[in-house]
């Protein structure tokens, strides 16, 4: 964390930077919703974000005192809920029985996770501001 | 000092200039900041203005020093923090792996040093003046 001038920038920016991980992931979710086939030749399954706390810094820094820590993407999984078929018999990824395995992805969840991911970034972003307006403050203090 | 930086994000952000962009960014980076005064600090008389160690923030700022070299430092570290919020701008616009808030939040940073430094420089000079009024 490297937090210096401004409080709690450090914290701010990996805040940021996990948003923006699971906005991608979303748009990977969404891009292959229709998806029947991915490089390794099996139906995409939707990928979920695990959010886990940054390691403490290191001891003797200032963020060390605070315990304070950041987020990060610890790693993306899978989700194992169940697959869609579709009877599509004229489909070429179509089983013996003309059924189709369709990715589990629900473009309505992931349109709420979408404005979860862009809210929770605009929250961290009003931290910053907030931060930022206090140092600005601050300055006034010596102002004549 | 501090224009170079600025410059090359200016010119980057147009989209021309490019290399000269780079070109003033390095000759930037390969200066210390500290070679672009006329005197060097160093001559400055060991004033001891400030007896206990200073609890700044500010990243070298830690042992008691003579106020000419806390100053000098203060100078270096605000011209390294413009000089890597222009790097980082600049590799955010080509396309890098820096992304725009991280860029965004160094500007600030670097933006707000300058403004503890300016405002630090105003205090200084206005004691100054108020000295030089004084009646003897």
């Amino acid at each position: 964390m490297n937090s210096g001038l401004i409080p709690s920038i450090g914290i701010v920016q990996s805040a940021l930077n996990a948003e923006r991980t699971r906005l991608d992931v979303i748009a990977s979710n969404l891009a292959n919703s229709q998806t029947t086939r991915d490089a390794n030749g099996n139906v995409y399954r939707r990928k979920e974000v695990v959010f886990e706390s940054l390691l403490p810094a290191p001891a003797g820094t200032q963020d060390a005192q605070s315990g304070l820590s950041g987020v990060h993407v610890a790693k993306i999984i899978e989700d194992p809920s169940p697959l869609p078929k579709i009877h599509m018999p004229g489909h070429p990824h179509a089983d013996a029985n003309g059924m189709v395995t369709f990715p589990n992805v629900n473009v309505v969840e992931e349109m709420v996770d979408m404005m979860t991911a862009s809210r929770s970034y605009e929250a961290n972003l009003q931290v910053l501001h907030s931060a930022k307006q206090i140092f600005t403050n601050s300055m006034r203090i010596v102002e004549s | 000092m501090i224009s170079p930086a600025i410059s090359s994000i200016l010119s980057a952000a147009s989209g021309t200039g490019g290399a000269q962009a780079e070109a003033a960014l390095r000759s930037n980076l390969s200066t210390p900041a500290g070679q672009s005064f006329g005197v060097p600090i160093t001559s400055t008389p060991e004033v001891n203005l400030v007896p206990e160690a200073p609890s700044s923030s500010i990243a070298g700022i830690t042992e008691p020093t003579s106020w000419g070299q806390m100053a000098h430092r203060m100078l270096e570290n605000v011209n390294q923090q413009q000089v890597t919020a222009g790097e980082k701008v600049l590799d955010t616009l080509r396309g890098g792996p820096t992304p725009v808030h991280e860029a965004m939040i160094a500007v600030e940073e670097a933006n707000l040093s300058f403004t503890v430094l300016s405002e630090m420089r105003n205090k200084v000079i206005e004691t100054y003046q108020e000295m030089m009024r004084m009646q003897v």
